[in-house]
C-alpha cells in the first residue's frame, strides 16, 4: 500500500512538472494531471487502512489474519497509522476534487484514529508511531498554515500531558519531539502548552526533560 | 563672571577624575552579581554542554505571553531557591524571561518578591549555620545565640545600605562634576556670544562711517523722526 501511495505521489509530481513545463497559458490544466488521485480513491484506501488501524488485534474484521504473533500485529497497525498520516498529507496537497464536507469527514476520522492510537493503545510501539505521525502532520500543517494544525497541536498536548503516567521513554520522546517542533515552528502558540505542563510539574514533580522544554 | 569662570576652571582639575569615575561606574555595572554569576557559571556550561542547546525553548519563543512567562517564572523561581539539583538548569530560562519583559510591572513585582524571599532564606540559612557553629559555611560572623533576629537583620540592612551609599556617592560625584562642566561651557558660550555681538556692531559702525553703507543716520535718532 505504501508503494501504491509512493506511486501516486510520483504520478502527481510528474503531472505537476509537465504542467509547469507546458505552462498555464495553454488552458488545458487537467490534461497532465493524474486522474488516479481522487477523493474516492483516497476514501477507499482510508477504509482499507482503517480495518487494520482500528482493530486491537490488527486483523481485519472479515479478513484472514496472516499471523497470530503480537509483533506482526503491532507492526501492521503502525504501518496502517503511518499510511493514514501519509494519506492525509497527500490529500491535503494533491487532492482538490470532491466535496469539502467529505474531505473534512475523512480528515476528522484520521485525526480521531491517531488520537485514540496515541492515548488509548496498550502497545507502546503503536503510541510511539501515532505520536510521531502527529508530529509530522503538525510540522507540515503549521508550515503550510492549514486549518487542521490547531487540532493536531491540541491532541499532541493532551498526549504529552498524559504520557507522564505512561512510560518514561514515551515521555522523553514526546518532550524531545515537542522541543524540536518548538524550535522549528516559531509561529505556534506556547501558552496553551505551558499551562498544563506547569500545573503538572508543580503537582507531580519534574525532571530534566520538563525543564529543558521550559 | 570672570571669577565664576575661574571657579569652573579650577574644577577642570577634576576632569581627569571624571573619566576615571565613569569607568568605575561602568565596571560596577558590569560586575553586578547577576553578571558575575552568569559569566562565571552559566556561560561555560552553555558552551560545553550539548543538552543546553535545547534549553530555554519556550522562554525564548516569540509567541510567549506575559501570563505564561509569569507561570514559568513562578515554577522556576521555586526550583532556583529550593532545589539544588535542578537550580543551575533553570538559570537560562529565568534570565531569558527577565531580559525579555523588563518593562512589565507584573514581572518587576515578581522580581521584588523573589529577592525578598531569597534574602529571607539566605538570612535563615546564615542564622542556622551560625547557630550550629559552622563558621566555614557562613560568610557573616554573627555572635551565635547572642543577637536576636532583628539585630542581625539590621546588620544585613546596614551592609546593603553601605553598598548603596557607596554607589550613590559615586553617582552624585559624577553628576556634580558634569553639572559644573555644563555651567562652565554655558558661561563661556555666553561670553563669546556677547563679544561677537559687540564686534559685529563695531564693524557695522565702521562700514557706515567709511563706506556710507549702512547710512550713519541709522545710528542716529533723527532717522526715526
Amino acid at each position: 500500500m505504501h508503494d501504491l501511495l509512493q506511486f501516486f505521489q510520483q504520478q502527481h509530481q510528474k503531472a505537476q512538472q509537465t504542467q509547469q513545463a507546458q505552462g498555464s497559458a495553454q488552458g488545458s490544466g487537467g490534461s497532465g494531471r493524474s486522474h488516479m488521485i481522487t477523493l474516492s480513491t483516497i476514501r477507499h484506501i482510508v477504509k482499507f487502512s482503517f480495518l487494520y488501524a482500528q482493530s486491537r488485534t490488527s486483523t481485519p474484521a472479515n479478513g484472514n489474519s496472516g499471523s497470530s504473533s503480537g509483533k506482526v500485529d503491532e507492526r501492521s497497525r503502525c504501518a496502517a497509522l503511518s499510511l493514514l498520516a501519509e494519506l492525509w498529507l497527500l490529500m491535503d496537497v494533491s487532492v482538490t476534487d470532491g466535496d469539502e464536507k467529505k474531505r473534512a469527514e475523512v480528515m476528522k476520522a484520521i485525526l480521531g484514529l491517531l488520537k485514540r492510537a496515541s492515548r488509548e493503545s496498550p502497545s507502546l510501539t503503536v503510541k510511539f508511531t501515532a505520536n510521531a505521525c502527529l508530529f509530522v502532520l503538525l510540522e507540515a500543517f503549521v508550515q503550510n498554515q492549514r486549518p487542521y494544525a490547531p487540532y493536531v497541536y491540541k491532541t499532541l498536548i493532551f498526549s504529552l500531558v498524559e504520557s507522564k503516567n505512561d512510560n518514561q521513554a514515551l515521555r522523553e520522546f514526546m518532550m524531545a519531539s515537542m522541543s524540536q517542533s518548538m524550535n522549528v515552528l516559531r509561529q505556534i502558540p506556547v501558552g496553551i502548552l505551558i499551562e498544563p505542563i506547569i500545573k503538572q510539574c508543580s503537582l507531580s514533580g519534574y525532571n530534566e526533560d520538563d525543564l529543558n522544554l521550559l | 563672571m570672570v571669577g565664576n569662570s575661574w571657579k569652573h576652571v579650577k574644577n577642570l582639575t577634576n576632569l581627569t577624575n571624571l573619566a576615571h569615575h565613569c569607568f568605575d561606574l561602568l565596571m560596577y555595572k558590569l560586575t553586578q552579581p547577576f553578571f558575575i554569576v552568569h559569566a562565571l557559571f552559566i556561560l561555560p556550561f552553555s558552551f560545553f554542554s550539548i543538552s543546553n542547546f535545547l534549553r530555554a525553548i519556550t522562554s525564548s519563543h516569540p509567541r510567549l505571553g506575559v501570563k505564561s512567562a509569569l507561570l514559568i517564572l513562578d515554577l522556576i523561581g521555586k526550583i532556583v531557591l529550593n532545589d539544588p539539583v535542578y537550580c543551575r538548569q533553570c538559570w537560562d530560562p529565568m534570565f531569558s524571561l527577565l531580559r525579555r519583559f523588563p518593562r512589565q510591572l507584573q514581572l518587576q513585582n515578581f522580581v521584588l518578591r523573589f529577592v525578598k524571599v531569597a534574602l529571607k532564606q539566605l538570612l535563615q540559612n546564615e542564622l542556622r549555620a551560625s547557630a550550629a557553629g559552622n563558621s566555614g559555611a557562613s560568610s557573616f560572623d554573627f555572635d551565635a545565640g547572642q543577637q536576636t533576629l532583628q539585630e542581625e537583620e539590621d546588620i544585613l540592612l546596614q551592609l546593603f545600605y553601605q553598598v548603596d551609599v557607596e554607589k550613590a556617592n559615586k553617582i552624585r560625584y559624577t553628576i556634580i562634576i558634569c553639572d559644573n562642566l555644563l555651567q562652565f561651557f554655558l558661561n563661556i558660550a555666553h561670553v563669546i556670544f556677547v563679544l561677537v555681538l559687540l564686534w559685529f556692531s563695531f564693524v557695522v559702525f565702521l562700514c557706515g562711517f567709511f563706506c556710507g553703507f549702512p547710512p550713519l543716520s541709522l545710528f542716529s535718532l533723527s532717522f526715526f523722526h
